[in-house]
């Protein structure tokens, strides 16, 4: 309470104290007061208080209440990106295919806006409403969704690039999205002619996945005698242009993609300008990439990933137990490659691997 | 089922950031100083949690009390930068929060077998038992489990609630309110109302960093995102719980806003119910905020049963 006048200044007193008020008349024209008499009203207070909670319950409950009868499947997507809706895609197509008539199920797909919070709310939802299974696409979605389980529903994860991270849980099963760097590198030595490569690699310090992914690259790349592994971490993206010229100068013979979207987002815009330039390829991760202007990739397919991660939800709703389900991995990329970079930077398509064209 | 289940839910979170109300409370109500260094203290508690828990292998309780200390030191560069240098309360509350976003991201490092970066690390992964994991926590059945945590968290406000209450009564807390009211007052008492500023942020972020690490145990993972919109949650709760049991006479300041965050954690995990999709939440979360900022002199009016009072008015009883 605080009781003031331009002559002198009181404190806040914090709230207990109780000052009596004095008539106006003592203090005349010295100063103005407000002040006012607590405690008379406490039994009032409750009972509005009591009175607006149980109005706000009600009509939630009535909205809330307000749902089917029939079993849910619920889909959670980390965010609105081509790779997680192919993946969404790729798990309904899974369902259908596997035999599960999607009509008997509400299939709830909920978006998380790439905030791993938001996840985990979506998740706690779908818990309480007690989903059958709970399929979770990239991996902030996936550890929500196994918190929020805890081993009382089953979890699918889909587009998990490391899949030792939800190893500990229990009834969890899904299909990582790791890119197979043998295969990949079988691609690039093809095209490039040659086998003692410096390779260039940029990955985002944003995204969890990357260092996984490198590691395992640089485990492919020990195969391969004379081949060096260049990494450059892009903490800022917008210094990516230095670090691609960074690498340049390093004298890269090409370059390599991760599953990295921060710098997958910037290829058309920073990457390609600048290597196309310098005459150096870039070789893709995915097919959009090689689409977009890298010579080739031995592509990952959302699709696939989804659908693997699809069928496995069917068969957790058939009866078979999440952990039985061993988790997929997409050992047969699908080649792809792009004649006119090909034949822009001088790159001949070699007979010995199989790889369509998509320029 | 489903609308108890989001209560739950509700009530776990609101609990969670009832600390972080709490220190917010110091550095907004008391110090009359917008921190926004707390979207970067946040984190920050969590990831020191986490790593002691991890590197250290100390049982959840310590490691959250311990992760006080990191957030203190935040709180105290914020203030330092404020004080000493002379840099605008906002400023100093972005420099600080930019800071530690670096800070928080660099010792993550720590948490990975391979020394890498990571945004997103899951406790299990490690199997690492967070507080709330506790098997005493499942002794009454894993029905019982979302209740015993409840139990759990309100027992630790409660403990906090009642440190900063003791602490508030003490010279150094008069002090401390005095400079937030009435800086000429302390000054005239002959003290540097800048140590008391200082103390006073090191000390509410020191709770905001024990909420990131309450934050992260009942999440099981750590984020590095978590801190992201922190600020608006602390100040919308300290707002609605001061708006609402103001003027209430045997409600304390510190519990109201407890109340009041734990109001606001249960409207926006209402509001899931409404949009599930997530499109709008934000956008959801930014209206309410600005509702209840715009009707604060009517809800707390409402709530104290009086007609609105201005400032200057003489009042007959």
């Amino acid at each position: 309470m605080i009781v003031r006048n331009e002559r002198m200044n009181f404190i806040n007193m914090g709230g207990t104290a109780e000052i009596v008020f004095l008539s106006h008349t003592s203090f005349g024209k010295y100063g103005t007061f407000y002040f006012y008499k607590k405690g008379d009203h406490t039994m009032k207070n409750l009972k509005r208080i009591i009175a607006i909670t149980l109005m706000l319950a009600l009509s939630l409950c009535i909205l809330a209440g307000c749902g089917t009868s029939k079993k849910t499947i619920g889909i959670i997507q980390f965010g609105s990106h081509a790779s997680l809706n192919n993946c969404y895609d790729g798990i309904l197509q899974g369902l259908k295919d596997a035999g599960v008539n999607l009509d008997e199920y509400n299939v709830e797909r909920l978006d998380s806006n790439f905030d791993a919070s938001v996840s985990q709310t979506q998740a706690n939802n779908l818990v309480n409403k007690q989903a059958e299974v709970i399929i979770a696409i990239a991996t902030p979605s996936a550890v929500a969704a196994a918190n929020a389980a805890d081993g009382d529903i089953p979890v699918v994860y889909c587009a998990v690039t490391d899949p030792t991270t939800m190893e500990n849980y229990e009834n969890m099963t899904g299909s990582s999205d790791i890119p197979n760097f043998e295969k990949q590198l079988e691609v690039v030595t093809a095209f490039m002619g040659k086998k003692d490569l410096k390779i260039g690699v940029l990955y985002s310090s944003e995204e969890s996945s990357s260092p996984v992914q490198v590691s395992a690259l640089k485990e492919a790349a020990k195969k391969y005698t004379g081949m060096e592994i260049c990494d450059s971490i892009v903490a800022d993206i917008n210094t990516i242009d230095t670090k691609v010229n960074e690498l340049i100068s390093r004298k890269v013979d090409c370059f390599v993609n991760l599953l990295d979207n921060t710098v997958v987002g910037k290829l058309e815009t920073n990457i390609l300008p600048l290597t196309n330039d310098a005459k150096i390829p870039v070789f893709g991760s995915e097919i959009e990439q090689v689409k977009v202007g890298c010579a080739a990739s031995a592509s990952i397919e959302y699709i696939t990933v989804g659908k693997a991660a699809g069928e496995a939800a069917a068969k957790i709703l058939g009866g078979t137990a999440a952990d039985e389900i061993p988790v997929a991995t997409i050992t047969e990329p699908n080649n792809y490659y792009n004649s006119k970079v090909c034949t822009a930077l001088g790159l001949t398509v070699p007979t010995e691997i199989t790889a369509t064209d998509v320029a | 089922m489903l609308f108890l289940g989001t209560t739950i839910d509700g009530l776990q979170m609101g609990l969670c950031f009832a600390i972080l109300a709490l220190g917010v409370y110091i550095s907004f109500s008391i110090l009359d100083f917008p921190d926004l260094s707390v979207d970067g203290t946040f984190p920050l508690g969590g990831v020191v949690c986490t790593i002691l828990m991890l590197k250290a292998g100390l049982p959840p309780l310590l490691a959250i009390i311990l992760s006080f200390a990191a957030g203190f030191l935040a709180g105290t560069v914020t203030g330092i930068l404020h004080v000493k240098f002379k840099i605008s309360n906002l400023l100093a509350g972005i420099i600080v929060m930019t800071a530690l976003l670096s800070v928080t991201l660099a010792a993550t490092q720590l948490l990975t077998k391979n020394g890498m970066t990571t945004t997103i690390f899951s406790f299990r992964s490690e199997k690492l038992e967070s507080l709330f994991d506790s098997s005493f926590l499942s002794t009454f059945g894993k029905q019982a489990e979302d209740y015993m945590i409840l139990l759990a968290e309100l027992i630790i406000v409660l403990a906090f609630k009642l440190i900063i209450d003791l602490f508030l009564k003490t010279k150094l807390g008069y002090m401390l309110r005095a400079t937030g009211d009435n800086e000429k007052l302390v000054v005239s008492l002959g003290r540097d109302s800048g140590n008391y500023k200082i103390l006073g942020l090191a000390l509410a972020n020191g709770f905001v960093a024990i909420a990131g690490a309450v934050y992260a145990n009942l999440f099981n993972s750590y984020d590095n995102d978590s801190g992201s919109g922190k600020v608006v949650l602390a100040l919308a709760s300290v707002i609605i719980g001061l708006a609402i049991f103001g003027r209430v006479r045997f409600v304390k300041d510190t519990s109201a806003v407890i109340i009041g965050a734990v109001i606001y954690s249960l409207c926006l995990n209402y509001l899931v119910l409404i949009d599930s999709n997530g499109i709008y939440l934000k956008l959801l979360n930014a209206v309410l905020f600005a509702l209840i900022l715009i009707f604060n002199e009517k809800i707390s009016a409402f709530f104290s049963g009086h007609s609105k009072m201005r400032k200057g008015a003489h009042h007959n009883a």
